[in-house]
């Protein structure tokens, strides 16, 4: 093996340590179904790693979201589903229920207003708020430009902001 | 707001890959980059090994990292196994008539005798075969379900398995002179239909037996009792065609020697030797078996044992005195009645082991006799005519004699 072969598996593994709990997670959160989503988080890295042979990749972590995502599309694709992104009923919420950490009501209820969001407007709200997501990175993945992540962002927060109230005035 | 998105953002977190499943891709991610390496290296796309390879790594991957079914062909592969070998268990137990004795004749006993690779193997196992039939007999008679068909079925087994066994019984003797293994596995088959049909009659005659099964039972005994005579008439045969092959091979010897001195010395020592190797053999059998014999039955084999040796001393004897025809025609008398009194323990052994497996209570301890073996002494008799007409037999008055046997 010479030393540039070396060099792109290190880099590789770096990116497979760094990445691949957040690809895994963007993956299940797409399908709904843990095994599915290791199968394509694995389908993400061997393309990657792929890639990586040939060419330098410029923003690495954009770059993986983008394959999973396209990944994850290819999945839907030949599953011939009628809408991609179809999750199950529920979810979130049910991710909530299987969690047992501390103060697991507050984002339980999070978590099921989730599930009420719009797909396109979910997407945005974990990329950013869950993943921590550059919006200008966002933009890169969902192909559109910065300005309009930003407002997307802004909308999605806006709405899952309002579901949340509606939640908190009917408690009271 | 924000506050709820850092909680989330915590909680979600949590789903995550487990640390193991975390090593397990990366390890298989890590070996289909090496596998791409190689293939590279080597330019090699597409040949069988290479398939191969592709192959094994998505079994492996399929079934052991990304499928949580992964267990199920292993169990169910586990099932089959584990009911394929119970039926085959489950049926060695079948008798005729029973559902599974198709899968014991059919399946269990054939593959079995794939097994049996040399000649003398072949031979056992057949031997075997007609004892099986013997056992199922024995069931179905201490179950009272003998009934004509059944009766009718393992006749024609028992006549089958007789003749294979003899077909291979002589291939085994005319292989490098294997005539004493041959022997020995005959007197075997005699005395295991000799104890069966000792069995079956006593049980027949219990008070418990129908009268179908009884009737059966004697018509079964009758055609047993036939089947022990072409045991015997086979071996017979062997032993007559043996001879003669013998003979003509020591006439021509003589015929082109001068000196026939020699040759009636190598063969009364050839003789000799087989004699004293089945009389040896005979005394450690009967060591083995004596303490599972009745005290009728072992005073019965001590006194056939002690004629032997004095029938062996006689011959050695008659070597002494240049007697060489006569010496070879006491060891053959020798032998003969080595193989009368195998076939008296045998006969005693396996009726006990037979009785032990059917659960069946020994009450008044009768035993197989050596009356039962007149007609072997008969037969002995009668083929110990012609070479040994000229030479006096110190044991006429035993009823013992030359069986005209080979035993080399």
């Amino acid at each position: 093996m010479n030393n540039g072969d070396d060099k792109i598996e290190e880099l590789f593994v770096e990116l497979y340590d760094a990445h691949a709990d957040a690809i895994f997670r963007f993956c299940y959160f797409k399908t709904g179904d843990r095994e599915v989503a290791k199968d394509l988080a694995q389908d993400t890295f061997i393309k990657v790693f792929n890639y990586l042979k040939n060419s330098e990749a410029q923003n690495a972590k954009s770059f993986i979201y983008i394959t999973a995502k396209n990944t994850v599309i290819d999945y839907w694709r030949k599953k011939k589903s009628v809408v991609e992104s179809q999750l199950p009923e529920g979810f979130f919420e049910s991710i909530a229920e299987k969690d047992n950490t501390e103060n697991n009501i507050d984002y339980s209820i999070f978590l099921s207003l989730l599930d009420k969001l719009p797909p396109s407007d979910r997407d945005v709200i974990i990329l950013r708020f869950i993943e921590d997501m550059s919006s200008k990175d966002m933009a890169e993945l969902l192909g559109e430009r910065e300005n309009t992540v930003l407002v997307r962002i802004s909308r999605a927060k806006e709405k899952l902001k309002n579901l949340f109230d509606k939640i908190g005035n009917k408690n009271e | 707001m924000n506050n709820e998105f850092e909680q989330i953002k915590n909680a979600v977190k949590n789903i995550k890959l487990a640390s193991a499943e975390k090593e397990k891709m990366r390890t298989f991610i890590l070996e289909k980059i090496q596998s791409a390496k190689f293939e590279q290296n080597n330019h090699v796309t597409n040949t069988f090994a290479v398939r191969l390879y592709r192959h094994y790594q998505n079994i492996k991957n399929y079934y052991f990292m990304n499928n949580k079914y992964k267990f199920i062909p292993i169990v169910a592969v586990f099932l089959i196994v584990i009911l394929l070998g119970g039926t085959s268990a489950f049926a060695e137990m079948a008798v005729p008539g029973d559902l599974l004795y198709g899968v014991k004749v059919s399946v269990n006993e054939p593959v079995a005798g794939l097994f049996a690779f040399t000649k003398e193997e072949k031979t056992e196992w057949r031997e075997r075969l007609v004892e099986r039939r013997l056992n199922e007999a024995q069931k179905l008679v201490s179950a009272n379900s003998l009934d004509e068909e059944g009766r009718l079925y393992l006749e024609g087994a028992i006549q089958r398995q007789i003749d294979d066994f003899n077909a291979s019984a002589e291939e085994l003797a005319k292989q490098n002179n294997e005539s004493t293994k041959s022997s020995d596995i005959n007197i075997r088959l005699q005395a295991a239909l000799a104890a069966h049909q000792d069995v079956l009659l006593a049980v027949s005659n219990g008070k418990d037996v129908n009268a179908e099964t009884k009737q059966e039972t004697d018509r079964l005994l009758s055609s047993l009792a036939e089947s022990q005579n072409r045991v015997r008439n086979g071996y017979d045969d062997l032993e007559s065609s043996i001879d003669s092959e013998s003979t003509t091979e020591t006439s021509s010897e003589e015929n082109a020697t001068p000196t026939t001195t020699s040759t009636g010395l190598a063969l009364a020592q050839e003789k000799q030797k087989t004699a004293s190797d089945l009389l040896n053999s005979m005394k450690l059998l009967y060591q083995r078996e004596r303490n599972s014999l009745s005290i009728k039955t072992q005073n019965s084999i001590d006194g056939k044992l002690a004629e032997i040796e004095t029938t062996f001393k006689a011959g050695e004897a008659l070597i002494a005195s240049s007697d060489f025809n006569g010496a070879a025609s006491k060891f053959q008398s020798a032998m003969s009645l080595t193989d009368a009194a195998r076939l008296l323990l045998l006969s005693n052994t396996i009726k006990g082991d037979i009785e032990d497996d059917m659960g069946i209570e020994d009450d008044d301890g009768q035993e197989i006799e050596d009356d039962n073996f007149e007609e072997d002494n008969d037969y002995i008799n009668q083929n110990q005519g012609g070479q040994n007409s000229n030479t006096p037999n110190n044991f006429d008055d035993s009823g013992q004699g030359n069986s005209g046997t080979e035993h080399d």
